[in-house]
């Protein structure tokens, strides 16, 4: 062998990782050449080093530890969550896949805005919840700018809402981002589109946005809903005013939220906002508006959307949030229904839920739908109900065909659309998400995940 | 050193015990945790100079590990992973000691008994020496030395060609003799 051997081969000598034929050679080099003897000898005593260190690393394990500091952990989040509703209110569909990240930004605002309640709820503030129901009483519609973070990147971006007339809940949702992505809820659909790819994704429900939009109605509900917030004051030099800010943290079933928010103490008003898809506001927020306007009018140009050419429409899948399968697996939830179709099970459990709501058994609805028990009696109630109660169902006018529409690690999701009657007498049409659950051979179980979108009514 | 009855415990791979613990079953995490603490400790330790501050970041790690699985996109890729939130989390700890240090007037005199207790410990000179390697070297180490494992081992575990191992290996070598001998 001409020259040296490299240090590459002698590491790989030192590790016995060299083929036969190549430690042979390396071997009769070194053994005749000084200098690479003196190389493998300093590699070699790097690894001694190195040896002993890890051999003198005292460490008892923290496997105990971590595993209970984790069940601590969940417990708390547990306790503060506060964002889902099986019927009616604050669904969080979860936008699983790339084309989905922009749905998720704007279904993170309905969780902000549970905080509001909060915030406007806390008896030491300045002003009262009933002056903040009277200040948007007027109010149509809410535009927001801000950003978004997607991947790393931040896009600008803004957001209109608009309320059903005469009624608190959302209507029309429209984002637009400055790289075209674009999010707009119409009528009892969602849709997502992204370029460059020439495809809007589609739900046939309201995923994203508002379920109710951030009226007075709203303010009420999530007073009564709300839970955990901490309140302080800033100095906003560019605007020479005094802003609240609320500092929250939830876990809902799509993850962990941390939340920044500024009210305006004289129009009483949310005026900026930031929120992080994790517990601890760090890193760039998921969302950030940085300003936040209450719209007297709301007209349809605002909500028209103009696509490309050539775009193509499809049905998006279904999906539940990877946080939420540990509940969906407890072995007491569920129904097993022997010699019934995946599809006929589904429609038998979603009436089983129903009847539990209508006859007031929580513990049987939670049997059936255990991401229930996030929430105590009061709030779960509430969830249904509305605060006034005229939102509860009292009736099961007709159960639909259920559609397979996705699947999870535990096997398919079927959606099952009802239309129900409500208390104050209107007709809606819920769609009920379920989870199959396979266990060994054929044998299968089934489970209520949640709401496909918010309730919608019918004509 | 690991005992060799853990380590026929922990014969899942990452992924396995990852889609466990997302599929509600949390004792899975124990075969991540036993499986990688060490290295993560001594990492830490580098890095922090303290064990017992390391050791309560190493919890802190694993802890917020558990509660991202979920966000890890390469389920192969545990370890590198969960070796950046370990430095988040020792990035955190040194602002927050810094900045409360900066206070008192006792920040120069810390700062100077730290040196000289870090020259003094051989042992936690080379730890500092192995967390000051860039991230694709200090795996490779953290992993052969105090996880325990084979060359071939770590290539099936970072996904990595045998002689980029041993490359990485001799890289790391390299620097940290280097860096002892300064």
């Amino acid at each position: 062998m001409q020259g040296h051997v490299t240090e590459e081969q002698l590491t790989a000598l030192a590790e016995e990782c060299l083929a036969d034929r190549e430690k042979t050679v390396v071997e009769e080099h070194v053994q005749q050449c000084e200098w690479c003897r003196e190389q493998l000898s300093q590699i070699g005593e790097v690894r001694l080093r190195l040896t002993a260190s890890a051999q003198g690393l005292e460490l008892s394990s923290i496997e105990d530890a971590v595993l209970s500091r984790i069940e601590r952990e969940r417990q708390t989040r547990e306790g503060r969550m506060t964002a889902w509703s099986r019927s009616i209110h604050l669904i969080r569909q979860v936008c699983a896949g790339t084309a989905f990240r922009a749905a998720s930004i704007s279904a993170v605002l309905i969780v902000i805005v549970v905080l509001v309640g909060v915030f406007y709820s806390e008896p030491s503030q300045a002003w009262s919840l009933e002056q903040s129901i009277e200040a948007v009483q007027e109010k149509r519609g809410v535009h927001f700018a801000g950003s978004l973070t997607i991947e790393g990147s931040r896009v600008e971006c803004q957001m209109w809402v608009r309320g059903r007339q005469g009624e608190s809940r959302m209507q029309d949702m429209l984002l637009r981002a400055e790289n075209g992505t674009t999010v707009w809820v119409s009528g009892n659909a969602t849709y997502v589109y992204i370029p460059p790819e020439p495809v809007v994704y589609k739900d046939d429900a309201q995923t994203a946005g508002f379920t109710h939009w951030p009226g007075a109605a709203f303010l009420q509900l999530l007073q009564k809903i709300a839970r955990n917030a901490e309140v302080d004051y800033r100095f906003d030099l560019f605007a020479a005013r005094r802003l609240v800010v609320l500092k929250a943290q939830l876990v809902d079933v799509g993850g962990p939220k941390s939340f920044v928010l500024e009210f305006d103490p004289s129009s009483k008003l949310l005026v900026r906002l930031k929120s992080w898809n994790n517990y601890d506001w760090s890193g760039p927020p998921t969302f950030q508006a940085d300003s936040v306007t209450y719209l007297d009018s709301a007209p349809d140009s605002l909500f028209h959307v103009e696509l490309p050419d050539g775009v193509v429409y499809r049905d998006r899948e279904v999906s539940v949030a990877a946080e939420t399968i540990g509940l969906l697996t407890t072995p007491s939830s569920g129904l097993s229904l022997p010699g019934l179709t995946e599809e006929e099970a589904s429609r038998k459990i979603v009436e089983g839920v129903y009847t539990a709501e209508i006859s007031g058994d929580l513990a049987g609805f939670r049997r059936l739908a255990p991401l229930a028990s996030l929430w105590d009696d009061e709030q779960l109630r509430t969830l249904l109900a509305g605060t006034d109660g005229q939102e509860s169902v009292i009736e099961v006018v007709e159960v639909g065909e259920p559609r397979r529409r996705g699947r999870s690690s535990l096997g398919p999701l079927i959606v099952v659309p009802v239309v129900v009657r409500h208390k104050e007498g209107s007709l809606y049409e819920h769609k009920i998400i379920v989870q199959i659950r396979h266990g060994a051979g054929r044998d299968f179980s089934c489970v209520v995940y949640g709401p496909y979108g918010v309730p919608y009514p019918v004509e | 050193m690991i005992n060799p009855l853990r380590v026929m415990e922990m014969a899942g791979t990452d992924q396995d015990h990852i889609e466990g613990c997302l599929a509600g079953r949390t004792d899975e995490f124990r075969h991540l945790v036993a499986r990688y603490e060490r290295a993560v400790f001594a990492y830490l330790r580098g890095h922090l100079r303290n064990p017992d501050r390391a050791q309560e970041a190493a919890q802190e790690s694993f802890v917020r590990a558990f509660f991202n699985l979920a966000k890890l996109k390469k389920r192969d890729s545990f370890f590198p992973w969960l070796l950046g939130i370990s430095r988040h989390v020792a990035r955190e700890i040194d602002r927050r000691e810094q900045t409360d240090m900066k206070l008192s007037a006792e920040y120069l005199e810390q700062k100077r008994r730290l040196t000289a207790v870090r020259a003094r410990s051989h042992g936690e000179a080379l730890e500092a020496a192995v967390s000051s390697l860039p991230a694709r070297l200090r795996e490779v180490v953290l992993l052969r030395f105090y996880a325990d494992c084979s060359c071939l081992q770590i290539s099936e575990r970072l996904n990595l060609p045998l002689g980029t191992v041993t490359k990485r290996l001799s890289r790391a070598y390299s620097r940290i003799r280097k860096q002892i001998e300064n």
